[in-house]
């Protein structure tokens, strides 16, 4: 019942009340789905220690390879260093070996050694860069030819010696002179190389020593019985070239 | 002192005390920011909670009113900002409708919508909203109806007015 002047009567204004509240809740503000998610995960409580291990062994693998980065041009007293502090690391967290190997090289023999760096007031080098093809003072032995399991390679395979540091040049000649496309996956110059084929390979050697080199020639570019040469030159900081040529027979 | 996770379930709690906050302060980014900065301080002091003394609601509840407090004393005209009204015929029906409800707890009285805030938001029964504001549990329940006929006649006015204002021809009051 409603009163002369259109006002409600005590039970509508209970009811109307009744649908207020309803009405507040149904309609209260919501969290958006971003803050929701980001609250639950910061109070899950497995969150923190996964994490925590995560980042640990993320810095020592991190370490490890910069340690590794470091050794590979030199500096390996700095390196072996954060080497023996990235093992400890590790060794108290989830990694228990870590290999950090720097192939010929000693700390006496890196670029450091007076006489050796680029820049080097000691630099006593002269002439163009000692370049031979296998070790220093030894006979080469024969280049060797494997073709790949799939056939559609072959690798050859030798060593060469720098005396010096030197940007080095590979490439691979037919009879004619032609130089023929290189495939550098599974090509290995001192160690793996990458990248698109290419018929000629740039490597800086920065710690002067003897180098294996493989070098993968697609099948379909070689004839059978036909002999190649690999072209290495050398160049060093002062402009002086070597070169030298490495026989094999497909 | 009764050890328990008051976060084992957080997304109920999340949504509680975020609709606590945004009825405080109104809908938004200030709204956000408090309830994240309610639960980080939560969860830096969960070893105070105590289970005897009441269900994790009212533990957070009382942390989002200081987080609140804390942000007022730093903006004193925060309070004051009504939040944005959609335009009539802009929005769906219930959308407008919604703000307008938003907007008229915002006109509160800070003690009125802290009430509202406290029932309808963080969902408290009148027993918790006493504890928390150190009231008889009569006192918060007959606080809260008057509360409730407060917001009414707020919406009420705005609604007459809003009709007033678009359709002039309709009379303000009946007075046959």
């Amino acid at each position: 019942m409603r009163s002369r002047r259109n006002e409600p009567t005590h039970d509508e204004a209970e009811f109307g009340l009744q649908l207020l509240e309803d009405e507040l809740r149904t309609g209260r503000p919501v969290a958006s789905a971003g803050l929701a998610a980001s609250i639950a995960d910061a109070l899950d409580p497995r969150r923190t220690p996964k994490t925590s291990r995560r980042q640990l062994v993320f810095a020592a693998t991190l370490t490890a390879t910069l340690a590794s980065a470091l050794a590979s041009v030199g500096g390996v007293s700095y390196a072996a260093n954060a080497v023996t502090h990235a093992a400890s690391v590790a060794k108290s967290v989830v990694v228990t070996r870590v290999h950090v190997v720097g192939k010929g090289v000693t700390a006496g023999g890196d670029q450091y050694r007076p006489g050796f760096g680029f820049g080097d007031p000691n630099h006593n080098h002269t002439g163009p860069p000692g370049l031979t093809n296998g070790k220093k003072g030894e006979k080469a032995p024969p280049t060797q030819v494997t073709p790949t399991s799939d056939n559609k390679a072959v690798v050859a395979s030798g060593q060469i010696t720098v005396d010096e540091q030197a940007a080095l040049y590979f490439s691979v000649l037919d009879s004619a002179g032609n130089q023929l496309l290189l495939t550098q996956k599974g090509t290995e110059i001192g160690g793996s190389v990458e990248g698109p084929q290419t018929k000629t390979i740039h490597y800086v050697m920065l710690v002067p020593r003897t180098i294996p080199v493989q070098i993968r020639v697609p099948a379909n570019l070689l004839t059978k019985g036909e002999t190649y040469r690999i072209r290495v030159i050398a160049v060093d900081a002062q402009g002086n070239k070597s070169r030298t040529l490495i026989s094999f027979t497909a | 002192m009764l050890r328990r996770d008051p976060f084992a379930n957080p997304e109920p709690l999340i949504k509680r005390v975020y609709a606590y906050v945004a009825y405080r302060v109104g809908d938004g980014a200030d709204a956000e920011d408090i309830t994240s900065a309610t639960f980080e301080r939560a969860l830096r002091y969960k070893k105070s909670f105590d289970a005897a003394k009441g269900d994790p609601t009212a533990w957070m509840i009382g942390i989002a009113r200081r987080e609140i407090a804390s942000h007022y004393a730093a903006r004193p005209d925060a309070g004051r900002v009504l939040p944005e009204l959609a335009l009539p015929g802009d929005l769906a029906s219930d959308s407008a409708e919604r703000l307008d409800l938003q907007a008229a707890v915002a006109e509160l009285d800070p003690r009125d919508r802290e009430l509202i805030a406290l029932r309808y938001g963080a969902d408290l029964s009148a027993r918790q909203i006493a504890e928390v504001l150190e009231l008889k549990t009569n006192a918060v329940e007959v606080a809260l109806h008057r509360a409730l006929r407060k917001l009414r006649d707020r919406l009420n006015t705005s609604i007459s007015l809003e009709r007033g204002v678009r359709n002039s021809t309709i009379p303000l009051v009946n007075d046959e």
